[in-house]
This record gives structure tokens, C-alpha cells and sequence, in this order.
């Protein structure tokens, strides 16, 4: 695979050499106070070149922030990459140049929706919640290339509810802001990350969604490489240029070979 | 001031009948396919048609969900069905999805087009983002404090419909998945199985980790989000049952009309609040209303509900003659009991009861079949749909 359509995740401004040295050039930034689980955000002064992540659902007040922090975006932030719909209307109305790449987490998931949102930005990074068979379809009939999740943690859960915080007041614990979850009966494990503006539960696997798909119709693959140390980021890396095989237990497939059901008691379409 | 709209849900014909009667502006209605309560009863077509002609009549209006988020697998069908929904005569439908706006504007349809809370809105950049394709009311996220609605409807003038009451998700609606890894159920085209109510471990204790939130009431605001323009006050629960939905919509309703009217008190407040929380089984609070929700707004160590049987009985007929009613049973009573009739034009009284006959007119001791039918003797006339509950508040004690 090729390195220069990686857009990978920085959680640590000391990684991007590391990035650099492995020929990846497009980085993505969460944002500072505009993004929810990353326990490092970056401020646009911090960032050298790349795209800003805005995964916040924007309130009223952060609306009113980011418009001002909009106002004079410097030509390095070469895009947005964003889950609330406001940003549309923010951009349109300062006239940004930089490119749109809408990320609603589980919305992109048929190729019709996702031609009508093309209509009001550059891109949209394909939802993770849907088999391979369906994301093949849908590169089959989108009019723009998407930006496809190649690897990394996924957010299974948002919640603007600070959960860490309310768990510990209530039991008097110390204070965490990452913490691993296990559900009780299914076994399933979430790492959940609190910052002031929510908490997000990724699934607890690395999804590797190493696949044969039509590269032509792909934008950016995104890499979200959160809480990796540089050691094993270098070996993905390597493994992904070469689309090697890789055999590491904390990684699954996700979604990808496994399709959901949503009716428990047969089809009710008559 | 704008037109005030309390909406309620139903999830059959039967609920949707009693959501009316109780004094629902409007009801919300998922039908069998593109809803995102998949596993709920729901409206076939031909019900839709009965339940529009309905609603009409009493010059109500009825909305349809079509908010699930779709796979290439469920596009099939859409303009029908959007179509078909045109032709019933429906008020409106509830969406989220871009591709369901656009296909219902391409096909110029007559309802409007209202954006569901799947779709998180709490900016004014957003709800003009969906203004712009047509939408004319936006269903606000649940995360919405009164300076977003104010501050929404002030830049787009939109209608803006809040939840009120119910059940809150954890998460912001559309932005989970747990259901899907904990149980393959895709939460996003109704399968959700509440994960976010179960327990969970942790590695820093051994105490059970719990996000369950408490439930939504903003009854004590509704006087200021009329201020602030909201136009549609929404109740959740489209699984509930008649009795739920009969309480809560009749006890905003009272309170709705005496905010217009401007006599409501302290006193019917803290009485509809006693009878809310009583029937929901579940605590609630005002969530995000007036500021982020702390651990007092969630459970721990799971759902502490307290399950009740309050709801004795429906009324099916009264006969004024005899001063006496007939009753479908749904939990058991006694004679001795103190039992409470409410209803949509009944002020609300209590009884003992002296006497219960079966439909042989037999004296009996006991009310303990659900749906078996018996005879009280009422001296006040009640009437069809009314309900019989057990007596637990004294409204005088709160007056």
C-alpha cells in the first residue's frame, strides 16, 4: 500500500518524525477543545501541517468557538475532518478552502446516503459498523473516493456524559480518565476515554481491515493508532506497505465478515 | 406565542387511541419497516391508514419514524414506501437520514419533513444545514441545554420539538454501537439491546461500573421552554403500555393547558411530578436541560426500579342506571381496596370498594385474572377508557 494515502491519528506530536521516516505526509489532529476521546488534543499552533479532527457533536458554545476559530484558518490546516453537520454551514458561510471530509461514526453505511451527503462535501470516511461485502458495494457506486478505516481503534460509544468522573465520585475513587471495560455477561471489552466534553468507549480491538478493496475509490486510509507506543507503530506501518499478514491478538476484523441483525422475530414486511 | 404541541407515542392502534383521548396534540408511530424500534408491534400500512383517518377526525395530527440508519440492504423500497405514506395522508414523518429527506423531496411529497434526534442536533449551523433541505422542525438532541433552544431558535426560527419525559440513552442517540458488539443487534436500525443498562468490570476496582442513566422530566420547565419556543413537547416510548402513556400525556396535558391558562401552582406541580415518578418505576431528572448531568443522574449497581401494580383495570362501559362500571382487570384488587378513577374528563376520585361482581353478577372477594371482567359499583359516572388505579397520592395533601 501506498504510505502517501495514509492519514494517520497523531496522539503524540514526537510520532510525526516516526511517520515522516515511513513516508506518511497527511496527519490528522484532534483538535483541542473540540474533540472527545483523545487524552491529548492538539491547538492549530501546535500543528506543522495536516487535517483537524472535530468528532465533538457541537454545542451551541463550541458552535460559537470553533466559528471564531475558523475564521482565520491558515493555509497548513489542509482539511476537516468532522461528525456535526454545523461545520457544513460554518464552512460554507467563512468560505473555507480546505477540503470537507465528513465522519458521522455509524452513518456511512449505504451508498446512496453517502452520494447525497458527497454533494456537500469532498469526502467521508466509511462507516466501520458494515460487512465487506456492503463497504465493496458502496465504493461500486460512490461518485467521489471516501476515506476508508484501515486500521486502529474504533469508537463504539459517545456520550456527552463525563462517565469516568460520576463513576468515581460515586464509589469516592481516584481520578481516571482511561479506563478498560469489560461488559459483564457478553465479555466484551471498551476502553473508555474521558476528557471535560464526554466519554468515548472504543472497542477494545484494534480493527485491521487489511482488505482487497478498490483503491482507486479511496481517499485517505485512516489510521487511529491511539495508545500504541512507537515501537509497534513502526512495525504496523511496515506491515501495512507491505500487506503483510499480521497476527497480533489484540487486533479483529470487526464488523467486516460479521453481519448485524436488528429483528428478533423474523421478517414483518407483509 | 407558538402553538404548544404535546406529542406522545404509540406502538399500536389501541396506545394511539389512548394517547388521543388523554389529550395528545399529536402522536408518533413507527411502521414495519425503516423504524427503529424493530422489535416494537408497529403499523402496518392498512393500520396507518385507520389510525390517520382517526387522528383527523379528532383533528389530531399523526407522524411516522422513518429513522433508522439504512444499509445498502434497506434502500430497497424507500420511495414506495415514502410514497405510500403521501397517499395515507400522514402529517409528517420523522428522519434523520439525508437520503430519506432528498427522496421525499424529490418526490414532493405533501407531509413535512421532520429531522429526528438521531441526527444530534444542538447548533444552529446544523439545524440550518437541514433547514436548507426542506426540514421544518428539528427533534433536538437530548444533550440540548436552554441556551442551545434558545439560541436555535432564535438564528432559524425552525420548530423545535424537545423530549420531555422518558427513557434517556447514555450515549448521544445514533452514536453507539454497544448492542452491536455485545449482542450482534444493530442499535442503528433498532436492534438495540440497552447495553448501556448493564453492568460492566473494571481494572482499577472491584466495583461494578454502571452508566445507566436516569430517566428524563422536565416538568418543572415547561413553562420556560414555552418561553424559549419550543413547540412539540415529546414523550418517549413507543414499548410503553396504555397506563403509562394514559398517565403521563394526561398529567402534562393538565399541566400544558393550566401554564396557558396561567393558573397552574405549586401544588399541581408537586402532585404531577408524585404520579409521574410513581409510574415510571424509574427516577428521573431534568438531565442536560440546566447543566451536564453529574453521577446523581445516573444509577449504579444497576436499574433500581421499583416495579408497582397501580393499574387495576380499564373501564369498558358504565351504566348510569344502576351507578355501576364494568372493568378489565390487569392487576388484582380487592374488595376493601382504596382505588382512584381517572380519565381524559373526569376529575380525578377515589373510592373503596364495597363490592366486585363478576360479569355473572356474582359476588367475589378478589379481582385477580388480568382481562377477566367485573362490576364495581361507582356512584360517580366514569366511562370507556377510563382507568382504575390504586389510590397512593391524596391530591388534597399537595393542594
Amino acid at each position: 500500500m501506498n504510505p502517501n494515502k495514509f492519514l494517520v491519528t497523531i496522539t503524540d506530536i514526537n510520532q510525526i518524525d516516526l511517520y515522516k521516516k515511513a513516508s506518511v505526509t497527511n496527519f490528522l489532529f484532534p483538535l483541542k477543545d473540540f474533540c472527545v476521546g483523545f487524552l491529548k488534543t492538539f491547538s492549530i499552533e501546535e500543528i506543522e501541517s495536516g487535517y483537524l479532527y472535530i468528532n465533538r457533536i457541537l454545542d451551541t458554545e463550541a458552535y460559537q468557538k470553533l466559528k471564531e476559530l475558523m475564521q482565520e484558518l491558515p493555509e497548513k490546516i489542509k482539511g476537516l475532518v468532522f461528525e456535526d453537520f454545523g461545520v457544513i454551514t460554518l464552512a460554507h458561510e467563512l468560505q473555507l478552502k480546505q477540503q470537507l471530509i465528513l465522519y458521522q461514526t455509524h452513518f456511512a453505511t449505504n451508498y446512496q446516503s453517502i452520494n447525497e451527503n458527497l454533494s456537500y462535501v469532498d469526502s467521508i470516511v466509511l462507516g466501520t459498523d458494515i460487512t465487506n461485502d456492503e463497504i465493496k458495494e458502496i465504493l461500486l457506486h460512490v461518485s467521489k473516493p471516501l476515506v476508508y478505516v484501515l486500521y486502529g481503534l474504533v469508537p463504539a460509544m459517545y456520550s456527552r456524559r463525563t462517565l469516568l468522573t460520576n463513576f468515581e465520585k460515586e464509589y469516592h475513587l481516584g481520578e481516571q480518565k482511561k479506563v478498560l471495560l469489560k461488559e459483564q455477561v457478553s465479555h466484551e471489552k471498551f476502553l473508555a476515554v474521558e476528557n471535560e466534553y464526554g466519554t468515548m468507549l472504543y472497542h477494545d480491538k484494534y480493527l485491521n481491515a487489511q482488505s482487497s478493496i478498490n483503491d482507486a475509490k479511496i481517499l485517505f486510509y485512516l489510521i487511529n493508532p491511539i495508545f500504541l507506543t512507537n515501537d509497534e507503530i513502526k512495525q504496523l506501518l511496515e506491515d501495512l506497505v507491505n500487506c503483510a499478514i499480521r497476527n497480533d491478538v489484540r487486533e479483529d476484523t470487526g464488523f467486516l465478515n460479521q453481519k448485524t441483525i436488528y429483528r428478533l422475530k423474523g421478517e414483518k414486511n407483509e | 406565542m407558538n402553538k404548544i404541541e404535546l406529542l406522545a407515542p404509540a406502538g399500536d392502534l389501541e396506545k394511539l387511541k389512548i394517547a388521543y383521548l388523554y389529550g395528545a396534540d399529536a402522536v408518533y408511530i413507527g411502521g414495519q419497516n425503516f423504524s427503529l424500534r424493530a422489535n416494537a408491534k408497529n403499523f402496518s400500512l392498512d393500520e396507518m391508514k385507520v389510525a390517520t383517518l382517526y387522528a383527523h377526525q379528532l383533528g389530531k395530527k399523526i407522524y411516522v419514524t422513518v429513522n433508522i440508519v439504512f444499509h445498502n440492504e434497506n434502500l430497497e423500497g424507500l420511495e414506495t414506501y415514502l410514497q405510500e405514506l403521501d397517499d395515507i395522508g400522514i402529517d409528517a414523518i420523522i428522519a434523520s437520514d439525508i437520503l430519506v429527506l432528498q427522496t421525499a423531496r424529490r418526490l414532493n411529497v405533501h407531509f413535512e419533513l421532520h429531522l429526528s434526534t438521531q441526527s444530534s442536533v444542538l447548533n444552529e449551523g446544523a439545524a440550518l444545514f437541514y433547514k436548507n433541505l426542506g426540514v421544518t422542525r428539528i427533534v433536538l438532541a437530548r444533550e440540548a441545554s436552554k441556551e442551545d433552544i434558545k439560541q436555535i431558535k432564535e438564528v432559524t426560527g425552525l420548530e423545535l420539538e424537545c423530549f420531555i419525559h422518558g427513557a434517556m440513552c447514555t450515549s448521544i442517540s445514533g452514536k453507539c454501537v454497544l448492542s452491536n458488539y455485545c449482542t450482534n443487534r444493530d442499535a442503528n436500525r433498532g436492534g438495540c439491546a440497552q447495553v448501556c443498562r448493564w453492568l460492566f468490570d473494571t481494572d482499577f476496582t472491584t466495583e461494578p461500573f454502571s452508566m445507566t442513566s436516569k430517566d428524563l422530566n422536565l416538568i418543572s420547565h415547561i413553562e420556560e421552554m414555552i418561553q424559549l419556543g419550543v413547540n412539540s413537547f415529546k414523550v418517549e416510548g413507543r414499548m410503553r403500555g396504555i397506563y403509562y402513556i394514559a398517565t403521563v400525556i394526561l398529567t402534562y396535558r393538565l399541566l400544558i393547558d393550566k401554564i396557558l391558562n396561567h393558573t397552574l401552582t405549586e401544588g399541581d406541580m408537586k402532585y404531577s411530578l408524585a404520579i409521574l415518578n410513581r409510574c415510571a418505576n424509574r427516577d428521573s431528572t431534568s438531565q442536560f436541560f440546566e447543566s451536564l448531568p453529574t453521577e446523581k443522574e445516573q444509577y449504579f449497581l444497576g436499574r433500581e426500579e421499583v416495579s408497582n401494580q397501580d393499574f387495576l383495570g380499564l373501564v369498558k362501559d358504565y351504566d348510569e342506571g344502576k351507578g355501576m362500571a364494568v372493568i378489565e382487570e390487569r392487576n388484582i384488587f380487592h374488595v376493601g381496596d382504596t382505588v382512584e378513577f381517572f380519565g381524559p374528563n373526569l376529575e380525578t376520585f377515589s373510592i373503596t370498594l364495597r363490592k366486585i361482581y363478576d360479569e355473572e353478577d356474582n359476588a367475589i372477594e378478589v379481582a385477580n385474572r388480568p382481562g377477566m371482567i367485573v362490576k364495581i359499583p361507582v356512584s360517580f359516572p366514569v366511562h370507556e377508557y377510563d382507568m382504575m388505579r390504586l389510590k397512593v397520592f391524596d391530591k388534597q395533601n399537595y393542594v
